[in-house]
């Protein structure tokens, strides 16, 4: 979005921030996004968003834990210094399945966690939308739209919005 | 009364008490729900002053412990294990309610989580934290405890045994409190922001800011969070019950009358659940009326809790009277010494006589709603199986210890001050953990609790236009 200037837009309602978004859409505006306290339920639908790839993060990290314990607990115990207790079996054994499973949820929890900040592109304290006193409502009890547009199209934009619902429209300042 | 008219008061007799009292809009549970840490009062300090001075006792009973050497507990042959493991499953069991309560009801899709699931979260982590203190701690030397614990090789090569439960513990722990705290945190990511736009002070901008990392509320960030927020929950509810379950093996797989039972991991997580949401009663209930969040954390949810604990007790109940029904089934004499003569009749019969009735009797009066619905009675009998729970670690420690197969290795057991210091100090650190996270951290799921009353108002204008 950096390239664009970033308009936002207080709307009153979640339908009426919905019919704002599907308005600009069909104007071929799809840098949109909506900012609110809580998740809104169907923005995923109206922003027409690709399903997140988070499963799929969570699933690679899980399966790559389990095969490490296994190969840890093997590797150290059978063949860096075997430890032989009354000749038990040693290739895959029982007691190793507590290990294989605490160190596939632990990477798989933690690959969670740091697949969203790298989705997040976390930590990232400073945003030119913070420049806008008003939009701190965004996490207390506004709906906001945000459009990123061409330098050229903010005053029209603007105008749509407002047309469009909208009780407070801001234009972001350009990044320092 | 006409018939229509005493059929409607008769359903609103029946009908649940709400979740969230009376229909505050958003900006008003923003007020109220960051009040602790925007307009604190003066109690707080007075308890923060008081946990500080507990929390010197834990600085003292390790200082000497460390310094002079275990020998200073009261542990020895042949009770070897006593208060280091007893406090150790204690706070971990403690810490299970967090998870139970944050995870396996989301799952569940129980709202009435939505506003205790914070508080339940961060008890979690500060218990947690106590716990892992006492299995560092009893190794003696500390510092060496990074290859005596993790796999990380000593002078001589060797590494861990992972035929050994103690080292599934490690992992366990470990991993148990790495995923909470993660989960922790990632609910707090939007309340965060919350607060860092409500505060009008500089430096609390700065500080909430950064800890919040940049939220916006953005829809796009809102969609990968709530699949990563699911599925960590989803990771965790195994999780939770593994963790108990390895500490049971601890026990379990040992060959002494007491702790061979194949019924201990089912009967050990049962425990921790009851264990722990009596905790979380313990501290919801003063923090609540301090704090005035009688309306987002209402009886109902203090009655869900007392539900909860009732079925767990009987859990737990079950799992002294299976024990006790294999003592006598094996035919074994040595089973049937401890259960039927060493324990209710022994020496520490008291302290077994107290876990029974405050594990299995107490939370009998939860069958009744007048005893759920008592905010004294629910704050005292929560009390009363935190220390019933205390009482079965010891039961179950100290007296399969004490006297075994061999009279001539018998011995007693009793703690020194320094047991007391340190058990007593992991309390009061507790407790100072947990003021500071009432003070400094939004402790209600701000954010949580404005989706749910969303929904509910949804609901009702729903219901509204079908009457």
């Amino acid at each position: 979005m950096s390239a664009g200037r970033v308009i936002l837009g207080r709307y009153p309602s979640v339908d009426a921030l919905y019919g704002a978004a599907r308005a600009l859409q069909e104007r071929g505006h799809s840098a949109l996004d909506f900012h609110s306290p809580y998740p809104l339920p169907g923005s995923d639908e109206v922003l027409r968003l690709p399903r997140s790839p988070v499963p799929f993060i969570a699933g690679a990290a899980g399966f790559v834990g389990v095969c490490s314990a296994i190969l840890m607990q093997w590797w150290m115990n059978d063949v860096d210094y075997p430890i032989n207790v009354a000749n038990r079996s040693v290739v895959p054994t029982p007691t190793w399945v507590p290990v294989t499973f605490e160190l596939g949820v632990l990477l798989a929890g933690v690959s969670i966690f740091m697949g969203l900040m790298a989705l997040f592109r976390f930590p990232q304290p400073y945003d030119p939308l913070f420049e806008v006193e008003s939009f701190r409502s965004a996490t207390i009890d506004a709906l906001w739209l945000s459009v990123s547009v061409d330098p050229g199209q903010v005053s029209s934009v603007s105008e749509e919005l407002r047309r469009l619902g909208a009780d407070e429209v801001e234009l972001v300042p350009e990044e320092a | 009364m006409t018939p229509p008219a005493q059929a409607a008061a008769e359903r609103a007799a029946l009908a649940p008490m709400p979740l969230i009292a009376g229909h505050p809009t958003d900006v008003q549970l923003n007020t109220e729900l960051l009040s602790p840490i925007l307009a604190p009062g003066n109690a707080w300090k007075v308890l923060v002053g008081l946990a500080a001075m507990g929390t010197s006792m834990l600085v003292v009973g390790l200082t000497v412990t460390i310094a002079r050497g275990i020998g200073m507990w009261g542990n020895n042959q042949p009770v070897g294990w006593a208060y280091d493991i007893i406090n150790f499953v204690w706070w971990i069991g403690i810490g299970h309610a967090g998870t139970l309560i944050s995870a396996i009801l989301l799952l569940f899709q129980q709202k009435w989580r939505t506003s205790i699931n914070r508080f339940a979260e961060a008890m979690t982590i500060f218990a947690v934290m106590q716990a892992a203190m006492f299995p560092l701690v009893h190794t003696g030397r500390p510092w060496f405890a990074i290859y005596w614990l993790f796999p990380y090789p000593n002078t001589m090569g060797i590494w861990p045994n992972f035929k050994s439960p103690l080292i599934w513990d490690v992992f366990a722990v470990s991993t148990y409190f790495t995923i909470s705290l993660l989960f922790w945190y990632l609910g707090l990511i939007p309340d965060l922001a919350t607060l860092r736009d409500t505060a009008t002070k500089r430096a609390q901008r700065i500080a909430y800011g950064v800890f919040a990392l940049g939220w916006k509320g953005s829809s796009r960030h809102w969609q990968h969070y709530r699949i990563g927020y699911l599925l960590l929950a989803g990771l965790s509810t195994p999780l939770v019950l593994s963790v108990h379950s390895i500490v049971s093996f601890d026990f379990a797989v040992s060959q002494l009358p007491g702790w061979h039972a194949t019924i201990f991991p089912p009967y050990f997580v049962a425990g921790a659940v009851f264990g722990g949401f009596a905790m979380v009663l313990t501290l919801i209930i003063p923090a609540r009326a301090v704090f005035r969040f009688q309306g987002v954390i209402t009886d109902r949810h203090l009655e869900n809790m007392a539900k909860v604990m009732l079925v767990t007790s009987m859990i737990v109940g079950y799992g002294y009277l299976m024990e006790n029904f294999m003592a006598w089934y094996s035919g074994n004499p040595y089973e049937a010494f401890l259960f039927f003569k060493s324990r209710p009749f022994g020496p520490y019969a008291p302290i077994y006589w107290t876990m029974l009735a405050c594990n299995v009797l107490v939370p009998q009066t939860y069958w009744f709603r007048r005893a759920r619905t008592s905010v004294v009675w629910l704050w005292v009998s929560s009390v009363l199986v935190g220390v019933g729970m205390w009482a079965e670690r010891f039961v179950i420690i100290v007296t399969s210890l004490y006297r075994d197969f061999l009279p001539s290795s018998w011995g007693m057991y009793a703690p020194t001050w320094v047991d007391w210091f340190i058990f007593f100090g992991t309390i009061s650190f507790f407790s100072l953990l947990f003021l500071l996270f009432l003070r400094f951290v939004p402790s209600v799921a701000i954010s949580e609790v404005k989706e749910l009353n969303h929904e509910l108002k949804h609901e009702q204008a729903h219901a509204g236009g079908h009457a």
